[in-house]
């Protein structure tokens, strides 16, 4: 009985173990393949208008991330606007990455105001977070619930 | 009911509640595979808000990657400190670099050798070779006021931050024989450490 009982766990863990694997993979994966050496040679700081440049590059950095962030809250929320007749069918993934989103509208954050978008966008795909392909796409998630 | 039973139920509803966090990391590994890193940054954010302790470290190599190195200093200082390895310390190590850490970058690239294989071992001698050059003649007085009005200008609200340009104060004096305010460095690296535990 025992034995049996030991079975049943091995055959529940196994599959999990391997779930782990692969997501750990893919995340591994994705960082490998963008990693680069700076182009930027490296030059300490040593006059004021080194460090005039500096904060000036800084802030134009600041700037452009604002303003990809506001466009890509733009295009989610066109995203969700475009999808919302077909968002009635709420599958229970699609539900978290909503509550997710919401607890991220929430905050300050300007990345996570966009968050909020395209998690609306998530949901109204039934489920398929962007980048994963259309419902019918098995690819899109690459492990079980 | 068995042991294994319960063990089983129990396991099947702890993965259920991490699933949406892995499901926006794994979105957010894909963007940033595409070289999609705004997007990339999006997922990881939304991850962590749903409770994935490993999101920070992605957040803070796509911040990297956007050109965002001092938020991204930030967001690895305040990532959980077991959640990584040794390929996201060499994207923390290129946010040191961006920001001109260049010893906080060194000692992280040092502790990535090889642990990544042997391409990004090869980006890792490659980036330190070109630290030791810049660093070759030692740091000037001017290099190292330069970090510590760097570290006054994001000030208190920005601790992690402060505390990173002070720490490479202190580092780049004691490359020099006066050990150029090497005390004014470690004074208000104190004071932080003070403030931030009120």
């Amino acid at each position: 009985m025992k034995l049996k009982s030991l079975y049943a766990l091995l055959a529940f863990l196994l599959p999990t173990t391997s779930r782990a694997e692969d997501f750990k993979e893919a995340l591994h994966d994705a960082l490998d393949v963008q990693a680069t050496a700076p182009s930027v040679p490296p030059t300490l700081p040593d006059t004021a208008s080194a460090r005039a440049k500096f904060v000036q590059q800084n802030i134009a950095h600041g700037e452009k991330g604002e303003k990809e962030r506001a466009e890509h809250a733009q295009k989610s929320a066109g995203a969700t606007a475009s999808h919302a007749d077909s968002a009635a069918d709420i599958s229970a993934a699609a539900r978290s990455g909503q509550a997710a989103a919401a607890s991220a509208a929430n905050s300050a954050d300007a990345d996570s105001h966009a968050a909020a978008g395209q998690a609306r966008a998530t949901e109204a795909r039934n489920g398929n977070v962007p980048g994963s392909g259309g419902p019918g796409n098995p690819s899109g998630h690459g492990h079980g619930h | 009911m068995s042991w294994a039973l319960w063990a089983s139920l129990l396991l099947t509803s702890s993965a259920s509640a991490t699933t949406g966090a892995e499901e926006h990391l794994l979105a957010g590994a894909r963007f940033f595979k595409e070289g999609r890193f705004a997007e990339a940054l999006v997922e990881f954010r939304v991850a962590q808000k749903a409770g994935s302790g490993q999101a920070l470290w992605y957040a803070g190599a796509a911040l990297q990657k956007l050109g965002r190195s001092e938020e991204a200093i930030e967001a690895f200082a305040a990532a959980d400190p077991t959640g990584h390895d040794a390929l996201l310390d060499y994207y923390r190590a290129l946010a040191c670099y961006d920001a001109r850490l260049y010893l906080c970058a060194d000692k992280l690239l040092a502790s990535v050798g090889d642990r990544s294989g042997p391409r990004i071992a090869a980006l890792v001698q490659e980036v330190r070779a070109k630290i030791a050059v810049a660093l070759h003649d030692g740091p000037s007085t001017n290099a190292i006021d330069w970090y510590h009005e760097r570290a006054n200008e994001v000030g208190q609200g920005r601790k992690l931050l402060a505390a990173a340009y002070l720490e490479e104060a202190l580092a780049l004096s004691a490359l020099r024989v006066d050990h150029y305010r090497a005390a004014d460095a470690r004074a208000a690296l104190l004071h932080l450490r003070r403030v931030g535990s009120r």
